[in-house]
């Protein structure tokens, strides 16, 4: 059972005069002196000379009055809200029934509780400074509106430089959209974000910095925002949070800071807390026991912030689409694909035993070797430090990948030519004939296996599935074949395998380099020579795949119809079985098989062929296997 | 640096669309003019045929409306209402009076062996369109014909029946007053007979022809196993309504141009003919050659919501007259343009080649096709 106190001021407005009568005459027995509040302001001593506690029911600014009078003079406050001050309510805890918030607000055991001053001015629930993309909202805004408030912010963000001072003086400079100063965030989407480590009494400041570096950046804020239910464990990507005695913001141009929705002052902006300053009739929820100011430490996260060479783009122009970083960002990706890049001796043991496996199984036909050989191939790795290299225009991660990769593909074309030479039989198997028609369908599949093989590269926890990504786009096996081209001395059969590597390597190439330019891997000081380049050569690529699957499709087409041909010779029907059309030295030829009832004779194979022949423009040799039905 | 990649790259484009301009230059029109004679069933019962098929004369026409010299092309169209006496009459006037160059006749079999039988007095080029009855160019040095024969319709219809769906028990209907029908119908019974077939029945329809009701019920205990129906298309609908009234669902086969005859003339019908086998020179499921795809599409252009096959017969019919001419010196050269039209070699169609032997008979593929609600769906092709 709380106690109630003996007696109290009531102040009031014009606007809460109605609850007069039912403070003066409330259930508790403490005995009220109604007061104006412009009474009150103007000669507050006076009224206090025999109470020691004040009941307030007012705006916002004349409840910043008080509060900062009960600094001076040491009275307690308890409060009534009128139904349209939510805040006032959550920052407090206040119950929204009168009756209800006229008992807590006569009760006796204030809470004691810090003040935040900024440049002098109270701050009860939050300053804000720039553009913040929803922190400040209601945690229960409805997400079209939040949606709509998220665009509306996003049009023309830019970052902006920042300096921020903690009271231990360490220093931070960075850019950022915004940033928002916050004495009780429990019910705010900002509370989502970082942990609730701020009491009323820890004599901190708590300030979230909203820094989203490119539009992909924001929209993913925004959803780790509404996904997030539960307290994060680490501060989302842009987003800093510093929580200190004393903040200094400073910035390059005076900016608007809007304290409890006022545009009251600019930057630089000194934020103060005063400890244990004013004792308010809070909720259940916020009664705590006073803190030792000392007990709680300056905690600065400032890790997702732009830094060193990022706060040169910040600032400049409104935020890019894609994200960007510096090199630090992401020190052990970029030191792994460094040592991707470089020329080693496993890399160059692995090519031999790869290309080795892989002619072999060509030879063999077997594709449970061939794959096999995929797997050993270490060929993926410098292709993905290549494509980093040419985003960031790394010239000398771009060099080095290029050496590895060409010597690879020596190694590679040189060993398999070895192999050749070696078999004195040499078949062209089914597996080999495979890897010598490359087509768009064969680019499709290296620009998926690039983008996988770059996310897969930045992520970890699922590198194990680059093996996969290498038996889908299969880097060894047409440089083998390529290679036992070289070995025969058939130039063609070399260039059309050697055309399926490159359509790899130029398609992994394009692939991870966008991915990566995706996932925010872009440098600060963008070039996009890299890319252009890698995207000419696809271009230049992409003429004979599309010629090649032009022709693939008319195969295909030309292969299916011909299964409903039929053929009446000399009174003989004939029914096409199945014909495929294969390019053989240059020339097509066409291979049928026909089911006949009767003997074919040679002027019925003459007449057949004639008929075929009919049917294609180009010349083509034609092969015919007639079957009996008897 | 960048002014040369400008160059190169304008360069490069320019070359690019000289190549991808595929247009020939402009003929300048002579002044003179070339006449061809149209003779076809403009009115009464087969109006449909002659008028769908002077359809795809005219998209020919618009296409290119001069030969290569700048001669221009006139029709001179005469109905016949695919009579014989008639067509012969049309015949007449247009060789004697218009003094056309070649005529070009839309009837059917009937009309087209009467012509036959004057063509080399007037030594005029004839192309038959849409008629295959055999002997319509025996016998003459005038007369072609565009479309495969019966003989050779006949033979691969008893083929597919017998080696493909491997049926033996076939009934068929024909029309004993019918040159086509009945030409067609001896050709599928001696074929397939060779060939071991078995024809149970050969029902003639005649003016006493009426139950049909008994005649397929008779055929249904007999055990038919399908019906070769190369007969009036109102013929095949009563003959497919009086199975579908019993029950009875046998294989149906019938000959050239149904569904377009019973897409003009028995639309409500055409839901009695779905699965049928109807064997075409087109199909609906049949890619069209480039040549056929610009043909398709200016035909629709000038003449919408027409579904028959016969426009692309007018065309291709006209098209090879066309090209006959422009090879001669003197597109009016009578004689120059039969032995043309006679040595067409591979020419381009709506769905293929075709090639006029010096006979007169034409090496185009047979289409069998299946109906199904408008359409003909490609079964198989025969060369």
């Amino acid at each position: 059972m709380e106690s109630h106190v003996k007696s109290a001021l009531f102040l009031y407005v014009f606007e809460t005069e109605e609850l007069i009568k039912q403070v003066v005459e409330n259930p508790f027995g403490s005995h009220i002196t109604p007061v104006s509040m412009q009474l009150f302001l103007d000669n507050p001593v006076h009224y206090l000379l025999q109470i020691n506690h004040v009941v307030i029911a007012a705006p916002l600014h004349a409840i910043k009055s008080v509060l900062t009078l009960a600094m001076e003079l040491d009275f307690s406050i308890g409060i009534i809200p009128t139904s349209k001050q939510k805040d006032l309510k959550n920052c407090y805890d206040l119950p929204p029934k009168t009756d209800a918030a006229l008992d807590l607000a006569l009760q006796e055991n204030a809470q004691i509780m810090d003040v935040i001053l900024c440049n002098k001015q109270l701050l009860v629930f939050k300053a804000a400074i720039g553009r913040l993309p929803l922190i400040d909202a209601p945690i229960n805004i409805n997400p079209v509106q939040a949606a709509s408030n998220a665009l509306q912010r996003l049009i023309g963000l830019k970052l902006l430089p920042f300096q921020f001072t903690a009271a231990s003086g360490k220093k931070i400079t960075t850019a950022a959209s915004g940033c928002m100063i916050i004495q009780r965030h429990e019910r705010t989407l900002a509370s989502r974000l970082i942990s609730h480590d701020s009491s009323l009494t820890d004599g901190m400041i708590s300030m979230v910095i909203t820094a989203p570096i490119s539009i992909t950046d924001y929209f993913t804020f925004l959803y780790q925002t509404f996904r997030c239910r539960g307290q994060r464990k680490r501060i989302p990507s842009s987003i800093g949070y510093i929580k200190s005695p004393t903040i200094t913001i400073e910035t390059n141009l005076p900016l608007e800071v809007a304290i409890d929705g006022e545009k009251t002052t600019q930057t630089p902006l000194h934020c103060e807390t005063i400890p244990s300053a004013v004792r308010v009739n809070v909720g259940e929820r916020l009664r705590q026991p006073t803190k030792n100011s000392k007990e709680s430490d300056e905690r600065i996260e400032i890790k997702s912030l732009p830094a060193g060479k990022e706060l040169v783009k910040a600032g400049k122009r409104r935020i890019p689409f894609f994200s960007y970083a510096s090199e630090d960002r992401f020190r052990d990706l970029f030191l792994s694909l460094r040592d991707d890049a470089k020329i080693q001796p496993t890399y160059l043991v692995l090519m031999v035993l790869s290309t080795m496996l892989a002619a072999v199984g060509l030879y063999l036909s077997s594709s449970a070797v061939v794959i096999g050989a995929m797997l050993l191939a270490p060929l993926m790795a410098p292709i993905v430090a290549l494509a980093m290299g040419l985003l960031r225009h790394d010239t000398k991660l771009s060099k080095t990948s290029i050496l590895t990769i060409t010597v690879g593909i020596l190694i590679a074309l040189s060993a398999a030519s070895l192999i050749s030479l070696l078999f004195p039989h040499k078949p062209i198997t089914m597996e080999m004939q495979a890897r010598l028609n490359p087509s768009l369908l064969d680019l499709a599949v290296a620009i998926v296996a690039g983008v996988a093989g770059a996310y897969t590269k930045s992520h970890k926890e699922i590198l194990q599935s680059l093996a996969g990504v290498s038996i889908a786009v299969a880097l060894v096996p047409p440089l083998a074949v390529a290679g036992i081209g070289l070995g025969m001395g058939d130039l063609a059969f070399f260039g059309k395998a050697f055309l399926l590597f490159s359509t790899n390597l130029i398609g992994i190439t394009l692939a991870a380099t966008i991915t990566f330019r995706v996932l925010g891997y872009s440098p600060v000081v963008r070039d996009k020579r890299g890319l252009a380049f890698v995207a000419l050569l696809l271009v230049c690529i992409t003429i004979p795949l599309y010629l090649s699957y032009r022709n693939l499709v008319e195969t295909t087409v030309i292969e299916k119809n011909w299964q409903q041909e039929r053929f009446l010779i000399n009174d003989k029907y004939l029914i096409v079985q199945r014909a495929d059309l294969v390019q053989q030295r240059e020339k097509d030829l066409l291979f049928v098989r026909v089911l006949v009832r009767e003997q074919l004779t040679r002027k019925d194979l003459n007449q057949l062929r004639k008929k075929i022949e009919s049917n294609f423009t180009d010349a083509l040799d034609i092969r015919v296997q007639t079957i009996f039905i008897p | 640096m960048k002014k040369t990649a400008y160059l190169i790259l304008i360069i490069l484009l320019l070359l690019l669309l000289s190549g991808c301009s595929g247009e020939q230059s402009p003929i300048t029109p002579s002044g003179t003019t070339i006449k061809v004679g149209v003779i076809g069933p403009m009115s009464g019962p087969e109006q449909a045929l002659g008028e769908d098929t002077l359809k795809g004369i005219q998209t020919a026409l618009h296409l290119h409306p001069y030969l290569d010299n700048g001669d221009a092309i006139k029709l001179r169209i005469e109905d016949d209402q695919n009579n014989p006496e008639l067509t012969l009459k049309a015949f007449r006037k247009l060789v004697d009076s218009d003094n056309v160059s070649a005529v070009i006749l839309l009837s059917t079999s009937a009309s087209a062996l009467a012509v036959n039988s004057i063509a080399d007095q007037h030594q005029i080029p004839v192309l038959v369109l849409l008629a295959t009855h055999s002997d319509i160019s025996k016998d003459t040095q005038y007369v072609s014909q565009i479309c495969f024969d019966n003989t050779f319709q006949g033979k691969v219809a008893a083929l597919f029946v017998r080696d493909e769906l491997l049926l033996d028990r076939v009934a068929v209907f024909n029309n004993p007053n019918s040159f086509h029908s009945s030409s067609l119908a001896d050709e599928f019974i001696r074929k397939f007979r060779s060939i071991e077939g078995q024809i149970t029945d050969v029902i003639p329809i005649v003016a006493e022809t009426v139950d049909y009701d008994i005649i397929v019920t008779h055929l249904r205990e007999e055990n038919v196993q399908l019906l070769y129906l190369p007969v009036t298309a109102e013929d095949v609908i009563t003959i497919s309504k009086a199975a579908e009234k019993i029950g009875w669902t046998p294989e149906v086969m019938t000959g050239d141009g149904l569904l377009s005859i019973v897409l003009a003339r028995h639309q409500e019908d055409i839901g009695h003919l779905d699965g049928l086998l109807a064997i075409d020179m087109y199909s609906n499921t049949i890619e069209m050659t480039p040549a056929g795809k610009k043909v398709a599409k200016v035909y629709h252009s000038l003449f919408k919501g027409n579904k028959s096959s016969f426009p692309a017969t007018g065309f291709e019919g006209i098209a090879i007259l066309l090209q006959a001419m422009n090879r001669c010196q003197d597109p009016a050269d009578r004689e120059c343009v039969n032995a043309m039209i006679r040595d067409t070699v591979d020419f381009d169609g709506i769905m293929g080649k075709i090639t006029i032997r010096p006979d007169g008979k034409t090496l185009r593929p047979l289409v069998v096709n299946r109906i199904r609600g408008e359409q003909m769906e490609f079964v198989v092709k025969v060369y």
